[in-house]
């Protein structure tokens, strides 16, 4: 008896279509099948071999028709079951890079050593752990992971000769490979080494825009620097960058911490032979030294870092646009900056305090809030519960630049549009009708206004730089090369400049750290990557992008999600003793 | 969500130009078809095969989303620089063109006949395409008859899979005549009027349309500038059959009497 499946408007490549057919023939009680596209040289074809059934004659050129000779009709729904299997899952003839446990992920992945993690907080600090377990090092891109779990992985990792980058990582660079929210840089003898993402993207896409390169940046999460931590993965980063042959300058961002810490990563700073460019962004460095040079900002640091790899001296002359004009009245003294980069916002903040010297009040919902200027960081927690970041929607920007149009203090307003994967494909579009429509109600309440722009990105970027900057250009903004000019431009407008630090130069004895590096580390910064991706499917774009191998493991709670039960399962897994 | 188109077609522009709202047809693994209400094909997927005239590429990451969030019958607009579906857009802004290349006088024929003897046909002597019937296509084909009807209709949509062989080996044909002209105008006719009856799959339907105006996808046209091994077997390796099939209809072709 003839049964035939018909599968409308579908496609398949010749080769899946053979193998279901050959599949079919296999099962047991099946006579004989077949599987074509019904045009009607195929139909003549299967009538000819005896498949001529009505529904066959009726089907279309554009469906694939499959008819079973069986005198089991039981074996019809096993077949048809059979056939949406193989149409579903048998046309991809490309490598299987899905898992859903840990032993499938391992199974199938390439000689895996990076964890990328985007679960949610209470479960990505187990996972890190597995991972760990596993002798992989860890991107950490969750947040909401305690004080207490992030130095139990960073002392694990650290035993075992691995990194953990994170809790709260959003950026990073892994031997050229863009890991998470991050820019196509191009490679170089530059190693940047951060506890701020928007910090290594704005550095980053700097050095490749004039010239120079960054092999690895590693991100280290923001709270590496805190005594809880110890600078844990900060300090075996840059000893990894120590020891590749590849790397002539080592570069340092982080926010300020205590006095002990930094002593400690200064400590390892003094025993490099290379030299180095750190920046605590938000200090006033007062002193610089010979090998390491101490930044004020982060176009600067990126500038040194550049100067340093080409074996010159330092030398940075901050910039603004020289040629922007405005009338403002007497109302008109504030600056407002709508951040989607948190550094990028405090640095704002930093240019502006040391400028006009006005104390930031206690405000949770802003950056810096003094009596007349005001910068917010749009991506900070308080502001993105239950929305996306502003790096990818823009409805926080667009509501905060619809309300400043009766916001009578504006003077200048700043933007930032941070390029790179993960980001919005095209952000600049998306604020540029809302700029536009500011401009125009500040016309028409007769105030001139400035809006400054900056884009963090290179021409490598999906978004387009060229085209990022063109589009916020033709809705009537400034572009700012950096951000470090977009905010010295503001403080141009209204009267203001800020001084560049003066630094004596100070000498300290060599130290003499230990600065031997595992082997798993080297080949970390230098080595294939190959990735297991938990969480986040789209954070694989850039794998796909730069060819890097991965495997994309669908995580699910074990234990039905019972927090308790599953560290139960996750402490036996580990367990080494006796029972 | 947004995607960013890398590169379309001209055909596909064009039909952007014309179309405010499209459908999707079909959706596969490689990509999606959109069709306009006469059936003309736009297809949205990698550039793993190269650059067609009627495709529109994104990255393959991308395309993955817009197989996995699109579904047959779903309705597409068109705006200025932007296809839109309910579950994301795809956007224009950086497209760059892909021009067919007509630049056929460039061929080098004679190293090209040379350069097939290392490309393997073997496996068609014992198919539906063997040396017989290639040569009563190919001479219908130079020297019209009522005939060739017959003949035509027989490789038309024969075969298995998106582009059934007979339809890419025609494809071969009609290019291997742009290198070299010997196709009567009459059987151009007869081509295309067979090609509009719904014989074959609307993906072949589109390739050959297209062929029959000396428009080919890029993994071909490389042949007339460089008609290495190399470029032939980056052509082979097209689909899981429809390179070779595509290379047969042009080796058979060149080396007619």
């Amino acid at each position: 008896m003839l049964y035939t499946i018909t599968k409308p408007n579908t496609y398949q490549d010749s080769i899946v279509l053979m193998l279901l057919s050959n599949k079919l023939n296999e099962v047991e009680g099946v006579n004989k099948a077949q599987a074509m596209m019904a045009t009607p040289a195929n139909k003549d074809i299967l009538a000819g071999g005896g498949f001529d059934t009505e529904e066959m004659r009726e089907a279309g050129a554009n469906d694939i028709v499959i008819v079973v000779d069986t005198d089991d009709e039981s074996k019809v729904e096993e077949i048809s079951a059979l056939v949406d299997s193989e149409l579903a899952g048998g046309a991809d003839d490309e490598e299987e890079v899905e898992a859903n446990n840990w032993r499938k992920a391992l199974t199938i992945a390439k000689e895996p050593n990076v964890a990328l993690i985007s679960l949610p907080g209470q479960y990505a600090a187990m996972e890190g752990m597995n991972a760990l377990h596993n002798n992989l090092n860890v991107f950490m891109f969750s947040d909401n992971v305690s004080v207490e779990d992030e130095r139990k992985l960073k002392e694990t990792a650290h035993k075992k000769g691995l990194l953990v980058m994170g809790p709260d990582a959003g950026t990073g660079v892994i031997n050229g490979t863009p890991l998470a929210f991050t820019n196509i840089i191009n490679k170089g003898n530059i190693g940047v080494v951060g506890a701020s993402g928007t910090g290594i993207q704005e550095v980053t896409t700097i050095t490749d825009r004039l010239g120079g390169g960054v092999t690895n940046a590693i991100g280290t999460g923001g709270r590496d620097l805190k005594d809880a931590i110890g600078a844990i993965t900060m300090i075996d980063a840059i000893k990894a960058l120590n020891s590749d042959p590849s790397v002539d300058v080592i570069t340092v961002l982080s926010k300020p911490s205590s006095e002990a810490i930094q002593d400690k990563v200064n400590s390892v700073l003094r025993s490099l032979d290379k030299p180095v460019v750190v920046l605590y962004l938000g200090d006033t460095p007062e002193y610089t030294e010979e090998n390491i040079f101490h930044a004020y900002t982060l176009e600067e640091t990126a500038i040194a870092a550049l100067q340093k790899s080409k074996g010159e001296e330092v030398s940075f002359e901050p910039s603004i646009k020289e040629d922007v004009t405005a009338n403002f009245n007497d109302k008109q003294v504030g600056i407002r900056g709508f951040y989607s980069g948190g550094t990028l916002a405090t640095e704002a903040a930093m240019l502006i305090k040391h400028a006009t010297g006005e104390e930031s009040a206690e405000d949770e919902a802003f950056v810096y809030k003094s009596e007349h200027h005001q910068i917010i960081d749009l991506g900070d927690d308080m502001y993105t519960q239950g929305t996306p970041h502003p790096m990818i929607d823009p409805a926080n920007r667009l509501k905060a630049l619809e309300s400043a149009a009766s916001d009578d203090e504006i003077a200048v307003v700043l933007l930032d549009n941070v390029l790179g994967y993960g980001s919005h494909k095209n952000m600049a579009a998306q604020l540029a009708p809302a700029i536009e429509k500011f401009l125009a109600a500040k016309k028409d309440a007769g105030q001139e206004v400035v809006v400054l722009a900056t884009v963090v990105g290179t021409d490598k970027d999906v978004q387009g730089y060229d085209s990022q900057r063109r589009i916020l250009e033709g809705a009537g903004a400034v572009i700012c090369d950096t951000n470090d000019q977009m905010v010295r431009t503001a403080l141009n407008l209204i009267g203001e400049k800020v001084e560049q630090p003066v630094r004596e130069v100070k000498s300290f004895d060599k130290t003499n750290e230990d600065l031997t590096v595992a082997d798993s580390l080297k080949d970390l910064i230098s080595g294939e990557l190959s990735v297991i991706n938990i969480g986040l499917e789209g954070f694989t774009e850039a794998l796909v992008d730069q060819e890097v191998d991965y495997v994309q493991f669908n995580w699910r709670p074990s234990a039905g999600g019972n927090e308790e039960l599953m560290k139960v399962l996750q402490f036996l897994n580990h367990y080494e003793g006796d029972i | 969500m947004l995607y960013t188109a890398s590169v379309a077609g001209s055909a596909a522009l064009h039909l952007l130009k014309t179309e405010r709202e499209l459908k999707i047809h079909s959706v596969f693994n490689n990509g999606v078809n959109l069709v306009n209400k006469t059936g003309t094909l736009l297809f949205i997927g990698t550039d793993k095969n190269g650059y067609f005239p009627f495709g529109i590429t994104l990255d393959q990451y991308s395309v993955k989303e817009v197989v996995t969030k699109s579904k047959p019958h779903d309705k597409i607009t068109i705006n200025r620089q932007e296809i839109r579906h309910k579950n994301y857009s795809i956007m224009l802004n950086q497209v760059e063109e892909f021009r067919p290349d007509f630049d056929f006088h460039l061929a080098d024929l004679n190293q090209l006949r040379e350069n097939f003897k290392h490309i393997d046909f073997s496996s068609y002597q014992n198919s539906d395409f063997d040396d017989l019937k290639m040569k009563k296509l190919l001479d219908g084909l130079k020297n019209y008859s009522p005939e060739l009807e017959t003949t035509l209709r027989y490789f038309v949509g024969r075969g298995k899979g998106l582009t059934p062989t007979g339809d890419d080996i025609l494809s071969g044909i009609l290019y291997a005549d742009a290198l070299d002209k010997f196709i009567d105008d009459r059987s151009y006719s007869l081509i295309e009027r067979l090609y509009n009856e719904n014989l074959t799959t609307m993906v072949s339907k589109a390739f050959i349309l297209l062929a029959l105006k000396e428009i080919f996808s890029s993994r071909v046209t490389a042949l007339q500038r460089n008609p290495s091994v190399e470029t032939m077997n980056a052509l082979k390796a097209l689909g899981s059959s429809s390179g070779l099939d595509t290379l047969y209809g042009i080796y058979k072709t060149l080396n007619q009497e």
